[in-house]
Order: C-alpha cells, then sequence, then structure tokens
C-alpha cells in the first residue's frame, strides 16, 4: 500500500491538509519542532485508513475534530498493488460519530460505503488490520513499546493464525457436536424410557383385532336378528290380518254358494294358516305358540267334510267325463274306452259285412244248386248209357280210348254232385244267418241311440248340478238312482254333508268359527307381544355390541398408535445411533484436523521464527553501530542478542533504553517485511520520531539504512525535529510549523 | 552491509503459506505414519486432511467479492 496523496480539513490542530503527489518510493521526510503536528500527520494517515487513532482511546475518537470545529474530514488516495488507485474518505463529527466511503480512484460507485462496511472492505483489500498496522508499519510515540500486543501480529504474519482459527473453529464444532451427541444421548435415554413406559406385547394387537372381529360378527348377527325379527312382527301382522279376512269371508258364507266358492274360501283360509304357521316356524315357535290352532282345528273339520264330498263329485266329474268322452264331446280328461261314435261305426261296418255275407251265401245257394242238377243228370245219364245194350260197348271202348282211367263207376259220378249239394246247403244256411245277424245288429243300434240320448239328458243334468249350490248340486246327484255316487253321497248327506245342507247347522259351524276367530285375534295379539319384545331385545344386542365395537375399535386404535409410536421412538433411537456414530466419527476427524493444524502451526511459527531471526540478525547492526549482533527470538518475541561488549547474550530488560529502540526498530522492520511478504504487496512505514533516543551519528547512519533497507517497503514516512540537509537532498520534505494550521504540499514543487 | 547498499534477495522474508505447509506437512505426517504402521487405517487421517483442504481453499474473501 502507497499513499499518493493525504487530505484532511479540521482534523487534530490542522484545519486543512493536503499532501498531493507524493513519492511512490523513498523518504519523506516530516520536520517541525515540537507541537508543529508532526505526529499529528501521521496520526491522520491512520484515522485515514482505520477510523481510529493508536493514541486516542476508541471512545475519544470525537477528538480527532478540531477544536472548535463541529466535523471534520479525510481523504487518502493509495495503491495496492501499484496500479490501482483507491479513495477512502471519512468523516468525523464532534460527537464521536464518523461515516465512511472507499471507491476506486475515477470511479464514482462505492466499493464501500459506512464504516464498517470500509472497514471490512479495506481488511481484505490491505490484508490487515489496526493491530497489525500498528505492530508494523506505524510507530507511533504512544504505542513504541508494546512487544505484548505483536504476538497477534507474528501469529498472523507467520500464517498461523489462520491455522489457529481453524482450529478454533474445527474445536467448536467438535464441541458442539459433542453436546449435540452428549443431548442425543440425553434424548435416546429419555426415548428408550418412553418405549420401557409402552410396554408393548406384540399379541395384543392381533388379539384386540380377533376380538374386534367377533364383537363386529355379533353386530352383524344382531342386526339380522332385528331385521328377522321385524319381518317376523310384519309377517304375523300381515297373516293375521289374512286369516281374519278369511274367516270373515267364511263367516259370511251362506248355504247357496257351489262348491268352488266353497273351495275357495277354504283354501284361502288354508293358506292364510300356512302362512302364519310358516312363519312361526321359521320363528322357531313350538306348535303350541302358534295362536291360529282353534282355527285350524275348525278348517281341518270343514275341509275334511269338503274333501269328503270333493272325492264324491270327483266321482261325479268322472262320470260326467266319460259321458262327454263317449258321447264325443270336448272334455279336460277325455277317455280311452270306445265313443258313440265309434261304436256306430263298428255297428255300420257289422251290418255291412253281414248283408255282403248274405248276399254271397245267395249266389252261392244258387251256384250249387245249379251244379248238383247237372250232376245228377250226368249221373243219371251215364248209368243208363253205360248200362244201355246198345251204347254201353261202344261208349265204353270210346271212354277207354280217350280216357286212360275208364271205366270209372257211374257211381263215382254221384259224389261231386251230393258234394254239390251240401254246399249249396252249406250256403243257405251262411245266407239264413247272416240275415239273422242284420236283423240282431238293428236291433243293437237301436239300443246305442237309446243310450245315447240317456246319456246326455244325464251330461245335460250334471253340468247344470255343477253350476248349482251345493245343496241342490246334492239333492238333484241324490235324485239320480243307480249312479256311481249314489251310496257315497247319500251317507255323506247323513253325517259330514249336515252343515252344507242343513241352514241351521251351517250358522252354528260358522258361530263357533267366529268364536275361535276373537280366540285367535287374542293369541295374535300375545305373539305380536312376543314379537316385538324379541325385536326390542335385539335391539338391545345390538345396541351392546355396537358399544363393544366402539369400544373395541377405540382400544385397537390406541394399540395401533401405541405401536406407530413404538416404531417412531424405535426409528428415533436408530437414527440418533446413525447421527451419534456420524458425529463421532466428525469428533474424531477433527481432533485429526486440530493434531494436524497444531503441529503445522508449531513448524509455521518455527519457520516463521527463524526468517525473523534472520532479517532482525540483518537488521540490529545496522541500527547498533555493530555492538550487537546474533539476536534469538523466541516464541513470545522476547529477544536475546549478543553484546560484542559483554562478550554474552543479554536480554531486552538488561539493556539501555536507547539499545533497545534499536533493536525494537529492526524486529519492528523484520515484521514489515514478513506482512511485505504475507500480503504480496508493496507498503509505506510510517516512523514517528524513530531515532529519538539515536545520537547523530547513529540517526543518520540508520536513516541511511532504513532508505535501502527493503524494497518492499519503498515508501517511508519519517518525522524527527530536523534532518541534515544532505538527508533532504532526495527526499520530499515537509515542514510543519507551530504558528500554521494549514499544511499544503505538492511534493514535486514542495510547500 | 553498507547502509546505501541495494537489498539481497536474503533481505526479503520467506515466508509460506499455511495451506501449502498444511499440505506437505499433512503428506508427510500421513507417510511417517503409514511407514511405521503399513497396516494402520489412515482414513481418518485422509477425512481430515481433505476436511482441512476445503476449509483453507474455502472461497476467500476478495473485493469484488466484499463489495
Amino acid at each position: 500500500m502507497i499513499i499518493r496523496r493525504l487530505q484532511s480539513e479540521n482534523i487534530l490542530r490542522f484545519k486543512k491538509l493536503d499532501l498531493d503527489d507524493l513519492p511512490a518510493s523513498g523518504p519523506i521526510l516530516i520536520t517541525g519542532p515540537d507541537e508543529a503536528g508532526k505526529s499529528a500527520l501521521l496520526e491522520i494517515l491512520c484515522l485515514a485508513l482505520f477510523g481510529r487513532s493508536a493514541n486516542l482511546a476508541d471512545e475519544a475518537v470525537a477528538k480527532a475534530v478540531r477544536w472548535g470545529a463541529e466535523q471534520g474530514s479525510i481523504q487518502l488516495d493509495f495503491t495496492v498493488d501499484g496500479q490501482t488507485g483507491y479513495t477512502l474518505i471519512r468523516h468525523f463529527d464532534n460527537q464521536g460519530g464518523q461515516d465512511a466511503l472507499l471507491k476506486r480512484t475515477g470511479e464514482e460507485t462505492p466499493l464501500a460505503h459506512g464504516a464498517e462496511s470500509v472497514d471490512s472492505m479495506l481488511a481484505t483489500l490491505l490484508g490487515f488490520g489496526f493491530e497489525t498496522y500498528i505492530d508494523t508499519l506505524y510507530l507511533t510515540q504512544g504505542r513504541h513499546a508494546h512487544h505484548a500486543r505483536g504476538l497477534g501480529t507474528v501469529k498472523m504474519l507467520a500464517g498461523v493464525t489462520t491455522l489457529e482459527s481453524l482450529a478454533t473453529t474445527l474445536t467448536q464444532e467438535r464441541m458442539a457436536i459433542g453436546q449435540k451427541i452428549e443431548t442425543r444421548v440425553r434424548r435416546q435415554d429419555e426415548l428408550k424410557n418412553e418405549i420401557t413406559g409402552l410396554n408393548l406385547v406384540e399379541e395384543t394387537l392381533g388379539q384386540l383385532e380377533n376380538r374386534l372381529k367377533a364383537a363386529r360378527n355379533r353386530v352383524a348377527v344382531a342386526v339380522a336378528a332385528i331385521e328377522r325379527w321385524l319381518g317376523f312382527d310384519a309377517g304375523v301382522v300381515q297373516a293375521g290380518r289374512r286369516i281374519e279376512a278369511a274367516c270373515n269371508r267364511m263367516i259370511q258364507t251362506s248355504p247357496n254358494i257351489g262348491m268352488a266358492s266353497w273351495t275357495s274360501r277354504c283354501q284361502q283360509l288354508d293358506n292364510s294358516l300356512k302362512e302364519i304357521e310358516s312363519i312361526c316356524q321359521g320363528g322357531h315357535l313350538s306348535e303350541v305358540e302358534v295362536p291360529a290352532g282353534q282355527v285350524r282345528q275348525w278348517h281341518a273339520k270343514s275341509r275334511a267334510r269338503l274333501d269328503s264330498l270333493g272325492g264324491i263329485l270327483a266321482t261325479v266329474v268322472s262320470e260326467q267325463n266319460r259321458l262327454a268322452s263317449w258321447l264325443g264331446e270336448p272334455t279336460s280328461h277325455p277317455s280311452e274306452a270306445p265313443t258313440l261314435a265309434h261304436e256306430n261305426a263298428e255297428l255300420a261296418q257289422a251290418r255291412n259285412n253281414a248283408s255282403r255275407t248274405r248276399t254271397h251265401r245267395g249266389w252261392g245257394v244258387m251256384l250249387f244248386l245249379m251244379l248238383s242238377l247237372v250232376g245228377g243228370i250226368f249221373t243219371a245219364l251215364a248209368w243208363q248209357v253205360t248200362h244201355h245194350p246198345g251204347f254201353a260197348p261202344g261208349v265204353n271202348a270210346l271212354l277207354t280210348r280217350l280216357l286212360p282211367a275208364w271205366p270209372l263207376s257211374p257211381m263215382l259220378l254221384g259224389v261231386p254232385t251230393v258234394l254239390f249239394m251240401l254246399l249249396m246247403f252249406w250256403n243257405l244256411i251262411g245266407r239264413f244267418t247272416a240275415g239273422s245277424r242284420i236283423h240282431a245288429l238293428s236291433q243293437v243300434g237301436q239300443t246305442v241311440e237309446s243310450r245315447a240320448a240317456q246319456a246326455r239328458q244325464t251330461l245335460e243334468t250334471l253340468r247344470d248340478a255343477a253350476n248349482r249350490p251345493v245343496k241342490e248340486q246334492v239333492d238333484i246327484l241324490l235324485g239320480m238312482e243307480g249312479t256311481p255316487w249314489s251310496d257315497a253321497l247319500k251317507g255323506w248327506s247323513k253325517a259330514d254333508g249336515q252343515p252344507f245342507l242343513d241352514a241351521e247347522v251351517l250358522e252354528q259351524e260358522l258361530c263357533d268359527l267366529g268364536e275361535r276367530l276373537k280366540l285367535f285375534q287374542a293369541e295374535h295379539a300375545l305373539l305380536r307381544e312376543k314379537s316385538q319384545a324379541r325385536v326390542r331385545m335385539a335391539k338391545e344386542e345390538h345396541a351392546a355390541h355396537l358399544a363393544a365395537v366402539a369400544t373395541l375399535e377405540s382400544e385397537v386404535e390406541n394399540e395401533k398408535v401405541r405401536r406407530r409410536e413404538h416404531a417412531r421412538l424405535l426409528a428415533a433411537v436408530a437414527s440418533f445411533e446413525n447421527e451419534n456414530l456420524r458425529d463421532r466419527r466428525a469428533i474424531e476427524v477433527r481432533r485429526s484436523a486440530e493434531s494436524l493444524l497444531s503441529g503445522c502451526a508449531t513448524q509455521l511459527k518455527s519457520d516463521f521464527l527463524h526468517e525473523a531471526n534472520r532479517l532482525v540478525a540483518r537488521g540490529a547492526p545496522l541500527f547498533t553501530g555493530g555492538r550487537y549482533h546474533q539476536p534469538r527470538l523466541d516464541g513470545d518475541l522476547n529477544l536475546a542478542i549478543f553484546s560484542v561488549a559483554k562478550n554474552d547474550f543479554m536480554h531486552m530488560e538488561e539493556l539501555s533504553t536507547g539499545v533497545r529502540r534499536q533493536l525494537t526498530l529492526a524486529l519492528r522492520l523484520a515484521l514489515c517485511q514478513a506482512l511485505a511478504a504475507r500480503t504480496q504487496a508493496l507498503h509505506f512505514l510510517a516512523l514517528d520520531e524513530p531515532f529519538a533516543y539515536f545520537d547523530r551519528e547513529r540517526a543518520r547512519a540508520s536513516l541511511a539504512a532504513l532508505i535501502h533497507f527493503s524494497d518492499s517497503l519503498p515508501q517511508l514516512w519519517i518525522t524527527a525535529e530536523t534532518f541534515d540537509d544532505d538527508q533532504t537532498t532526495s527526499a520530499c520534505l515537509v515542514a510543519c510549523s507551530v504558528d500554521g494550521d494549514t499544511l499544503t504540499l505538492t511534493a514535486r514543487s514542495g510547500p | 552491509m553498507p547502509a546505501h547498499e541495494p537489498p539481497s534477495s536474503d533481505a526479503h522474508f520467506r515466508l509460506q503459506e499455511p495451506v501449502q505447509l498444511l499440505e506437505t506437512y499433512a503428506q508427510e505426517e500421513l507417510q511417517r505414519r503409514r511407514a511405521a504402521n503399513p497396516s494402520l487405517d489412515l482414513t481418518l487421517h485422509q477425512e481430515a486432511v481433505d476436511l482441512l483442504m476445503s476449509r483453507l481453499n474455502a472461497t476467500r474473501p476478495t473485493v469484488e467479492a466484499v463489495a
């Protein structure tokens, strides 16, 4: 860092200060009597750079503003790498407030604005801070011997600070990680206690779920029972109504209804009774509990009577069907027996056959009569010729010649004739027989017609009777003599048939049914009460099972929550364990790293001290006139040096003030070179009265040595009350006066 | 040395970069430990070196970055 221009207004004792066009290398010698402002000038430089002074406490920085002024400012132009120029402006007020701005020279946009931002930016830009500046580049009267504070600078310059800072960071991280581990371990213990406290039993959830399943099944059974009993109750009500309706219909029965109506009513009652019996059977009621027993008995009796009549009427219907079928009328149950038409056809066929036979026989009689006559004639002729003396020989000879079998006996000719006669008589008999059969068939036909007429009349009577009330029907049927049902019907009418035939008996029967109906209604009411009680009971069971299910569901859910919590706790413990393993490894890694840093820092520091010793050894003889050499600088910057005069190594406190300042200057220069090396930049050096305790020759020699001491410290700001003329010849001279409060300098032209 | 004589190379303070020195030191330490016990697991050491290098080589502040 090289200063190119320093300006201020109302800072310290200067109302206005402007040192412009300062040389980048070479001495800038500041002279003047005491209180002329030499030290103030270097202090202004320090205020410009860091906003604080080596001679003013931080809280007293308001005193930097010139007495009587409210505010002051400093503007500093400098280069860092020899090319890029920067302008730093600081404003102070007499209340201790300050503001700052840093920008590249020639640019309007600031790099940083505000004291803190500018300080941070400068630390980055320069590579060092206020303390290091005081320990190296700025020798001030106020702090010329503060070795204790130089240790930090040494560490920084040696590079140890970087490593120690990292080591500190790693240590803090390690401690923080260790605390995390401890926290996790405590938390793990807490979690393990929670896990133990859960007292989770593996089988519990399964047992609860099984119990819940069973409870749900009971609920389903209860629901089914409710539905069943509700259905039972509804069925009982419905069946009861039907029985009442059937009974009432039956009670309203009059004697003038037909068999079909009787059967229908009885069947309706039977159906309604079967319905309630079925419902009661479904409700697992015993036979005794079925309320329609009395009605059922009445129905059974009536049914038996009706069935008895029905069996008789079935015979009637069968006969009716038989007659209809015989007559050839359409019927629901056609008979396979021959019909009237069939019988008539057969009779006609028989008559035809008989007639044809009689004709054939007549022709047979005629034929065989003729043959008999011819045969008789021939037989007589043969007898006469063969026995006639005149014709007998000739005829016999002729016949013998014609017929080898001749001579036959003439009696033989009579045999066919007799045969023909017999056949004639056979035919004659046959013809007579056929005539007789034709006559007989005619009589049979008349009989059939008579039977058909009777059958039609019977059929009509039966059909008419079927459509009448039972009593009339029975009377009609009883009036038909010789029928298949006569005896059975007579027996029925005297016994079971009374209610159907006698109005008084029927009324008694129906009254009986009415009484039985009342009994049924009472029993039915009881049955309904039972069924409704069962519905209530089923509902109560259902509610109880539902409550049990709710309880078990809650228990299952709680158990699941407990299991999830258990799993979560286990996972958390495992996670903590993994994290602890990872962090323990991290701690080990950091310990190892800290060990490496420590070893490396020791080596760095050792190397740095070795190099510092080398450079102090180079500077000490220059500033002590060769009376001291071979310095030994320890890690605490305690310096021992070999005294030629005393032929021994001496510590700083054993030396005179002048020698101590000479050796301290040598040490400072070594640190400044280290700073230049560390920041890899050229720097100015500001020394306030460095030769105050030097004798004149020693001061001259030291100044000469300083100017060429190091090319990394090209710009030297040195204050002294006076400089020799030869020393100022090639230097930039800044002369301060006690009276003036304005100092303006253009270096090339001089003040 | 005469006062007006230009500074020699010995006048410069020879400093080591801590990062470079640490890298060298860590490698030497690694080799030393390996030589002492060839079967030693040096994973931890290597992890420590990696950690240090990553931290030290982390972005250093620049004027532009700070700005």
